[in-house]
């Protein structure tokens, strides 16, 4: 993937990742810290991780055309150190994740992005597919035009 | 569309004039024809040179600094260059599809969503071959989507 590729996949991905952190830290708070109340900073704290959040797409950059197992192990790669960033923001950035339900609160979290990461997955693989049916739909007009004679 | 020939003198310069409403794939297919001097293109295999009809040609492929000629079954070896021939035969149902192929998109049986963003051509003699993802705008836009 090119970086001029990565920067537009940045961009479309940050809006759903800040809907996600939204999503996610409304059921974590319902959960776990029910009776605290949001600072605006940690507003600013959530529009800011949804770039750092990005970062790791810079694994995809590569060069050359990336084959479908070396893009099977970077996405392996991505999916692990947005963990790794989620947790470490919970647990620095937020203050999470250092009581006795740490473990719990951790599990949750951890589903969460799990959760959030198959959406944009889906999401992706539904734009794609739609987008093969339209160009095949036009390639079968396409041939059809073909077969009359009027190409 | 109507067809006129004018014979001019020798002291004029011979030319092709299209008059149209507007600069539509018709007609960059029709220049792309009068560019590459017919439907044709030179494919080498070994000492023998063949006369490949550009329908017949299924993709063109640059390998290791030299450019391939795909055809059914058969493979000829072109002397141009890839971008060359995307030059030439651009304006036509010919188109990148990758760093290293242009594609007849008139041989696409199908396509189907490959992993990260790329989709995988089904050519019309089973074939399988990836459109990268940056190229496949091209395409959508070339098919009019």
């Amino acid at each position: 993937m090119t970086l001029k590729e990565i920067g537009k996949n940045m961009w479309h991905d940050y809006f759903v990742i800040v809907t996600g952190m939204l999503l996610s830290e409304a059921v974590f708070r319902q959960i776990f810290y029910a009776e605290a109340i949001i600072e605006h900073l940690e507003l600013w704290r959530l529009l800011a991780g949804g770039w750092l959040f990005c970062m790791p797409h810079f694994i995809f950059y590569s060069r050359t055309e990336l084959t479908k197992k070396q893009w099977l192990v970077r996405l392996a790669i991505h999916f692990c150190t947005l963990e790794v960033i989620v947790v470490g923001s919970a647990r620095y950035l937020f203050g999470w994740l250092e009581n006795d339900s740490a473990p719990v609160e951790y599990l949750v979290l951890a589903t969460m992005v799990l959760m959030v990461y198959a959406v944009v997955m889906i999401g992706g693989g539904r734009r794609d597919r739609a987008s093969a049916d339209e160009i095949n739909r036009r390639l079968g007009e396409l041939k059809r035009e073909e077969d009359k004679g009027s190409v | 569309m109507k067809i006129s020939i004018e014979e001019i003198g020798r002291e004029q310069e011979e030319e092709i004039l299209i008059r149209c409403y507007e600069l539509n794939d018709q007609i960059l297919q029709i220049m792309s024809r009068l560019k590459s001097r017919e439907d044709i293109v030179m494919g080498y295999q070994g000492s023998a040179i063949h006369r490949i009809a550009l329908r017949n040609v299924y993709y063109f492929e640059a390998v290791d600094n030299k450019v391939f000629i795909y055809c059914h079954e058969q493979v000829y070896e072109s002397r141009q260059r890839l971008y060359e021939i995307e030059e030439m035969y651009g304006g036509g149902y010919f188109l990148r599809t990758s760093k290293a192929i242009v594609m007849n998109i008139k041989k696409i049986k199908y396509v189907s969503p490959a992993l990260n963003g790329r989709f995988e051509a089904c050519l019309d003699n089973g074939e399988k071959q990836i459109i990268s993802r940056q190229y496949v705008n091209a395409l959508k836009k070339k098919l009019m989507i």
